[in-house]
């Protein structure tokens, strides 16, 4: 007998009792289902991971050093800090760099004829979107590279400075001495997050050609971009090179150097994540036992209901290794199907989940998990439906018929 | 074609043993018409199990074409099942949740055969037996006179060299059984296919071409039955 003949058989007869075969399928679909939804997690957490410690193609890693000044005025790190860092750790750092801000950069600033106030500043390499703009003109391509000394101003800080926002435009800004020109009035995006290096955040913006030229950020810092050498640990060697800075750093007694280890706090997510995979996959595995023996129990009814049906296969002509055939593939069939559904449910449970999870973390449905949902369940079909299908097969064709 | 010589057969129930067939000796020519007529218990369905290769215990020797089938294991019935026999029983024992052309290719199906010769081979059995036209409906939505034809067309998909039928009229009427009779000997007649049948309604009996009553597991010829016949 051909084995699409076969599997037709099995889709008819399964068919025939869709209630009863669902419901078998039910546990296996819960249990595929858990251990998709954790694998696809667990893969997210590790990609969130690959992608956090971007490392380079030649397999470098880089990490960040912040310092917070005590006055708020002090940069951390100069030129020599930065040679002394490359020098002391030769063969472990590869360069460290100056990683200056896009935002939230605290700055002196003067607007118009008002006195001077610290502000927080932040600086672009493209104009905004053009909706955020209320008043005036937004930045364009020439701003940039023309190197234009202009600024836009926020909304609250043009109100605070004039009684009208439209008399900002046209006003001199000064930052560290340099003459800006405000052009345009912006407002807060909606969606602000701080996180996201939103510059809409902070009260100014300029371009970053312009204040990169006019100020020492190239050669101060408040943060330091280390590159560390192939097959160092990363987090091990920054946090030398942290406690270096605090005994020899430019500025050891105006504030405190940081490093902000995510690579250990992604570890540490993700050996959590592998605890509940393992706890997740043990329920699963009971789940899937007892959806196994309920398989097993329905192929067995089947088995006894459909005596007439075995007597007269075998009477025509068919082996009784075709009877086995024939009840291994519905139970095949059974558990299939639910581990299919369960993959499918899987994979949406992992996205509704995800949005729940701090860190921007994304559900991974690899060609593996599906490999995985459907040996499994395939291997449950074959486990639990091999003894029932053997009862059918050796079944004794005089009794059945007489 | 076949040949039984000295078949015993006997079961044990518990600590009793039964002794079903006693020292049988048939001789079935191809093309026959033959009926064994017996009351229930008389060890007929028993002998019919052992002819139509269903039932490997039994004592004695059984030839079919020179195959020592006593030798044959239960594996090796299969197919020899599959290609040699067809068989109609009296409650037509079809399969109820499948289609009629379904149950009737499933012999075909069992023998490996494609797809186009089974749906062509199925279209002619079924208009052999009358029922052209049945092919997409279940065995439940026709008469029993019906699903005796479906049953019929079933065992001669194959283009068996005998057929066997357990009390093929035994659940149908006068008037329908007159009618399975019929295709019987036409189908013998046409196709010259051996034709046994195991009855207890002397009427059946009577349309054979050659009679043995079996008692108390001993079988007789019924002599006069084939002068009558003119055998």
């Amino acid at each position: 007998m051909k084995s699409l003949e076969l599997l037709k058989t099995a889709w008819q007869s399964l068919r025939v009792n869709p209630r009863r075969s669902f419901l078998t399928m039910i546990g296996i679909i819960i249990g595929i289902a858990a251990v998709i939804t954790i694998i696809a997690l667990g893969n997210g957490v590790k990609s969130k991971m690959v992608a956090t410690f971007k490392t380079t193609d030649s397999g470098q890693q880089t990490t960040e050093i912040d310092f917070v000044s005590d006055n708020g005025k002090t940069f951390g790190f100069d030129k020599q800090d930065l040679i002394a860092i490359e020098q002391n750790f030769a063969g472990k750092v590869v360069s460290a760099k100056f990683n200056n801000p896009s935002t939230g950069i605290t700055s002196a600033v003067q607007v118009g004829n008002s006195a001077t106030e610290m502000l927080n500043l932040a600086i672009v390499k493209e104009p905004l979107a053009q909706n955020l703009i209320v008043a005036g003109k937004n930045f364009t391509t020439q701003t940039f590279t023309a190197a234009k000394p202009q600024a836009l101003i926020s909304k609250a800080l043009a109100k605070r400075q004039y009684k009208n926002i439209s008399m900002a435009i046209g006003s001199p800004l000064f930052i560290d001495n340099v003459n800006y020109v405000v052009v345009g009035v912006y407002e807060a995006s909606q969606q602000a997050d701080a996180q996201a290096e939103d510059p809409t955040t902070g009260d100014v913006i300029v371009p970053k050609v312009v204040f990169a030229a006019n100020t020492n950020s190239k050669s101060q810092g408040n943060a330091v971009k280390l590159t560390i050498a192939k097959g160092q640990n990363a987090s091990k060697v920054t946090k030398k090179v942290v406690k270096y800075l605090e005994k020899n750093g430019s500025a050891k007694d105006k504030g405190t150097y940081n490093y902000f280890d995510i690579g250990s706090v992604l570890q540490q997510i993700s050996k959590f994540m592998d605890t509940l995979t393992l706890f997740i996959s043990a329920i699963a595995g009971i789940s899937l036992f007892i959806a196994g023996i309920g398989v097993m129990n329905m192929m067995y009814i089947s088995v006894s209901e459909r005596t007439q049906e075995i007597g007269i296969r075998l009477a025509i002509g068919a082996t009784p290794r075709n009877i086995l055939m024939q009840f291994l593939l519905e139970a095949i069939m059974l558990t299939v199907s639910g581990g299919l559904i369960g993959f499918v449910l899987g994979w949406f449970l992992a996205n509704g989940i995800a949005v729940f999870i701090p860190g921007n973390i994304k559900a991974v449905v690899t060609l593996n998990s599906f490999l995985l949902a459907f040996g499994v369940s395939t291997a449950v079909g074959v486990i639990f439906g091999i003894l029932p299908a053997r009862q059918a097969a050796n079944k004794n064709l005089i009794d059945i018929l007489r | 074609m076949i040949e039984l010589k000295n078949i015993n057969k006997s079961y044990i129930q518990g600590p009793n043993s039964y002794h079903i067939l006693h020292d049988i000796n048939l001789k079935i020519e191809q093309g026959e018409f033959l009926a064994i007529m017996g009351q229930s218990g008389s060890g007929k369905s028993t002998l019919i199990n052992i002819i139509g290769f269903l039932d490997d215990q039994f004592e004695g020797t059984y030839y079919y074409y020179d195959h020592p089938i006593h030798e044959y294991t239960r594996a090796q019935f299969s197919s020899l099942r599959n290609r040699n026999v067809g068989f109609v029983f009296q409650n037509f024992k079809l399969i109820q949740n499948v289609s009629i052309a379904e149950n009737v290719a499933l012999p075909l199906l069992y023998a490996g055969e494609k797809r186009a010769v089974i749906k062509e081979r199925v279209a002619q059995v079924l208009e052999a037996v009358g029922l052209k036209g049945y092919e997409t409906q279940l065995p439940k939505n026709l008469s029993g006179g019906q699903q005796q034809r479906v049953s019929i067309a079933r065992a001669i998909v194959t283009r068996p060299k005998f057929l066997i039928a357990d009390e093929p009229t035994g659940a149908l009427d006068s008037e329908t059984s007159k009618e399975i009779m019929a295709l019987f000997k036409r189908l013998n007649k046409e196709n010259n296919t051996t034709i046994i049948i195991v009855t207890h309604d002397p009427n059946v009996g009577a349309q054979a071409d050659r009679l043995v009553h079996i008692l108390d597991g001993r079988l007789t010829e019924d002599q006069t039955h084939r002068q009558s016949k003119g055998g």
